[in-house]
């Protein structure tokens, strides 16, 4: 560990010594541990040695030289470092040279970052190390809140049914699976719910899910509560109406599912202040009763309601009282 | 006599197979029970499927008939029935209360109906709540009546206390005998409502209707004012008759006239705004593959779809849905709330909606396009547009001209023809991302300026050579960049708050996402 540490391995040992501290609790733990103590030493202040404490303590060294073994300090360490660095330096030169896509130029003077919008099938290139995780070897629960950045979605052969979702954390992982697979489906909900820096990434996400969830068979009650939650508390309207429209695509399963799905439409028709949201709410509730699906004494209230508002846009209280229209004996 | 044997073999089996089934899928329980009711109590009667018939008599108690019928796909479906369908009774003298209990959830393996028939003394008050039924009537009452259900029809007769009927989709007839001599109030979202009284009856009337119309054949004086009416039958004495509807038609008829009899209100009285006749109809929709020349269309209510128009069109609508394919000429669209969408718009577009999206296929001489609250999507603008959104992203697909794009709250994308060299731009977002793309050889002023409270926030862009500079604003930090990309050309300006800018110098596809329709 303290190689890995102190990046002195290969990238084959890094990645095999990553792959055991994940299976390994203890090792997993220590790891931690280690990282943490490592980053509190960094973060200690350098604080100079009075003169009288450094000589006393050469004086009571220096007799004891001769016997002590001397302390040589494996180069690799230093020395692969240096290569690592410049291979990336020399890398992230190389890329940003040859790219045609964006290149970001920070506020305080030009720096090159690797950010760009993942085409699909187009191959990944990160100055930071990847990492690839089948989603069936993660567990599905996310501890604390991560910090994830820069998300893209990834579905390379789209006839095989798997996805990858990629992010950076303390370093850029691809997490690959099918769309059904509890830690892909608890990934996606995080993203959906907890990336506040960025409304395009979670638009992108929501439209992501649209694709991949409308169909019945990857129907999820978690990826609806997750956008009933978006679609709740988002204060970007051109991201809730993505909500509201991926809301009413999503293929009702499950019970749970459909009347997460039906509170939240109900709840953007009463509340929304956006007229398109309340009008998208309101279709999609149309919808539903059309369908066959049962609406209950809640959804009936607020539409009634909606239909008898005087001060609310014509065009939803007419949806309103169409919706109304379709409910039939349940 | 093959013959014979063979019709008395089917008749038999066909009367087995009857009987079978019949015992097999259904059942019916009745009950009959009464209770001591005070003179000025309440009725309170809860069954949400079912019928309810509640007359007013001289009677001292009240009698409830109770028709519990049962269906099921098997006995053990049908004894869960007739088990969980429980009729209950609490309350006092003063106040009678008869509910039918049901499970919350509902099951497909079976269902029940309950049908009362309530004879009650006639001052008392009734109230019915209810949620599917064929009717519910309440007739003989002078105590008043508070009626609500979902779908099915509401009758009142003979009810000379106040009334309350709300109903979703049935019909109400209301009918007080008479002069009514107590506040009424009638609403149906989807029903029609038809107060029949007798001639020389006087009362005060307020209607309200969207889609529907105020008719009758009594003599009536008042005033439109929108989708309101306000005014009164025979001199407008007496009690007040409130009658809403969103969608269906209000009649007061002479008792035993038929509605085919009547006239509009609308054609009798003036309007509060002009004085004049109102229209005799709010709902007009046109659907049409082709207009031969140009197309004007006004409508209170209602849809429009053209698949083509080789003129101008013109459309107004209150509140409705506007599809237009093709137009030749100029194209002025104003809808109050409703989407718009446009194919291949030739002339200059004029778009403007209360709520709704905004999709345009091609605006190929430019244009202006609003929405109070919607996305804006613009596949191909041939000129200059102007685009504004109160909130909701705005995409320029392929621009050939300069765009001048604002929302209250989304992203705007907006992404450059690649031959295009210079165009003046204007994007401005108070909540979102701008995004520009532009080819690498597009020469303009940057002016980009993004204000946020992320300290990680950047303006990115392709070009090099931009000055940034960086300050406070109150508790944001303002990220300003400007120079000139490839020598300098026109203006552009891009204004984000708490979102990123990003400015691409490559001909990028753009993912129109959702599809479009």
């Amino acid at each position: 560990m303290p190689l890995l540490l102190t990046w002195s391995l290969d990238a084959a040992g890094r990645e095999a010594a990553h792959r055991h501290i994940e299976t390994c609790p203890e090792c997993h733990e220590e790891w931690l541990s280690m990282k943490d103590t490592w980053q509190v030493l960094a973060d200690l202040p350098q604080v100079d040695v009075p003169p009288h404490v450094r000589d006393r303590f050469l004086a009571a060294a220096l007799p004891q030289q001769a016997v002590v073994i001397p302390f040589r300090r494996r180069p690799a360490a230093r020395w692969l470092a240096q290569a690592a660095a410049v291979v990336v330096l020399a890398g992230g030169a190389y890329f940003a040279g040859q790219r045609t896509a964006p290149v970001r130029l920070a506020p305080r003077g030009a720096a090159v970052t690797a950010a760009q919008p993942m085409m699909q099938g187009q191959p990944v290139y990160s100055i930071a190390e990847t990492r690839v995780l089948p989603a069936a070897s993660m567990s599905p629960n996310i501890e604390g809140r991560p910090d994830i950045e820069n998300v893209q979605f990834v579905d390379a052969d789209p006839r095989d049914g798997q996805i990858g979702v990629a992010f950076d954390v303390t370093q850029h992982v691809t997490v690959t699976g099918s769309p059904a697979d509890k830690s892909v489906v608890r990934l996606l909900s995080y993203v959906l719910q907890n990336d506040p820096k960025s409304s395009t990434a979670r638009s992108q996400a929501i439209d992501w899910v649209r694709q991949t969830y409308s169909e019945p068979r990857y129907a999820n009650p978690e990826i609806t509560q997750a956008l009933a939650s978006v679609l709740h508390n988002e204060q970007h309207e051109g991201v809730r109406i993505r909500a509201v429209d991926t809301l009413q695509k999503l293929p009702p399963k499950f019970t749970s599912s459909g009347d997460a799905t039906r509170e939240a439409l109900i709840d953007a028709l009463k509340n929304d202040p956006n007229p398109s949201v309340r009008i998208k709410a309101v279709e999609a509730l149309a919808r539903m009763a059309n369908s066959g699906q049962s609406l209950d004494q809640a959804a009936v209230d607020t539409l009634r309601q909606k239909a008898a508002q005087g001060d609310e846009n014509l065009y939803v209280r007419v949806k309103a009282a169409e919706a109304l229209s379709k409910i039939g004996p349940r | 006599m093959t013959r014979t044997i063979r019709c008395v073999a089917t008749v038999v089996a066909l009367f087995c197979a009857t009987a079978a089934s019949a015992a097999k899928f259904g059942t019916t329980e009745r009950f009959v029970r009464e209770f001591r009711l005070n003179t000025n109590g309440t009725l309170w009667i809860d069954n949400p499927f079912g019928n309810v018939e509640i007359v007013g008599g001289n009677v001292a108690n009240v009698t409830v008939r109770a028709q519990k019928t049962v269906t099921g796909i098997d006995d053990a479906a049908i004894r869960e029935a007739l088990d969980q369908t429980q009729l209950t009774t609490t309350g006092s003298p003063q106040t009678l209360i008869i509910r039918t209990l049901l499970p919350a959830a509902r099951t497909e393996r079976w269902m029940s109906v309950v049908h009362y028939a309530v004879s009650v003394p006639s001052t008392v008050h009734v109230k019915i709540s209810s949620q599917m039924s064929d009717r519910l009537r309440v007739a003989n009452v002078s105590g008043g009546a508070n009626i609500k259900n979902v779908n099915g029809a509401i009758v009142i007769e003979n009810v000379t206390g106040p009334v309350v009927a709300d109903t979703v989709n049935g019909d109400i007839t209301y009918d007080p005998s008479g002069s009514p001599t107590n506040g009424v109030q009638l609403s149906s979202v989807n029903g029609q409502i038809e107060v029949a009284v007798t001639p020389e009856a006087s009362f005060q009337w307020i209607g309200k209707t969207i889609r529907g119309d105020f008719r009758t054949n009594l003599p009536v004086s008042g005033r439109m004012s929108g989708t309101t009416f306000r005014g009164g039958i025979n001199g407008s004495r007496g009690a007040t008759i409130t009658t809403a509807t969103m969608m269906g038609n209000v009649f007061v008829l002479k008792k035993g006239t038929k509605a085919e009899q009547t006239q509009s209100v609308r054609s009798i009285v003036g309007t509060a705004a002009a004085g004049g006749v109102g229209p005799a109809i709010l709902v007009k929709s046109f659907h049409a593959t082709l207009v031969d020349g140009d197309f004007t269309f006004n409508t209170p209510l209602g849809n429009v779809s053209v698949g083509q128009v080789r003129g101008r069109a013109r459309v107004t609508t209150r509140a409705g849905e506007v599809g237009l394919g093709i137009v030749l000429g100029e194209c002025t669209v104003t809808s109050f709330g409703g989407p718009l969408s446009f194919g291949d718009i030739v002339g200059f577009l004029n778009a403007r909606t209360s709520a709704g999206d905004v999709v345009i296929n091609s605006a190929r001489a430019g244009g202006f396009a609003a929405t109070d609250g919607g996305m804006i999507r613009v596949l191909h603008a041939g000129a200059a547009m102007t685009l504004r959104s109160g909130g909701g992203d705005i995409l320029v697909a392929n621009a050939n001209g300069s765009i001048n794009a604002e929302t209250r709250s989304g992203d705007v994308t907006i992404t450059v023809a690649p031959q295009v060299r210079r165009s003046p731009i204007y994007a401005k977002t108070s909540q979102g991302n701008v995004v520009l793309n532009v080819s690498p050889q597009f020469a303009a002023d940057i002016d980009a300026t993004l204000i946020t409270a992320d300290e990680d926030a950047e303006i990115r862009s392709d070009f090099a050579g931009l000055a940034v500079r960086r300050d406070q604003v109150g508790q944001k930090t303002r990220i300003r960049f400007t120079g000139k990309v490839n020598g300098g050309g026109d203006r552009v300006e891009l204004f984000a708050e708490d979102g990123t800018i990003q400015i691409t110098g490559e001909s990028r596809p753009v993912v129109i996402s959702p599809s479009l329709p």
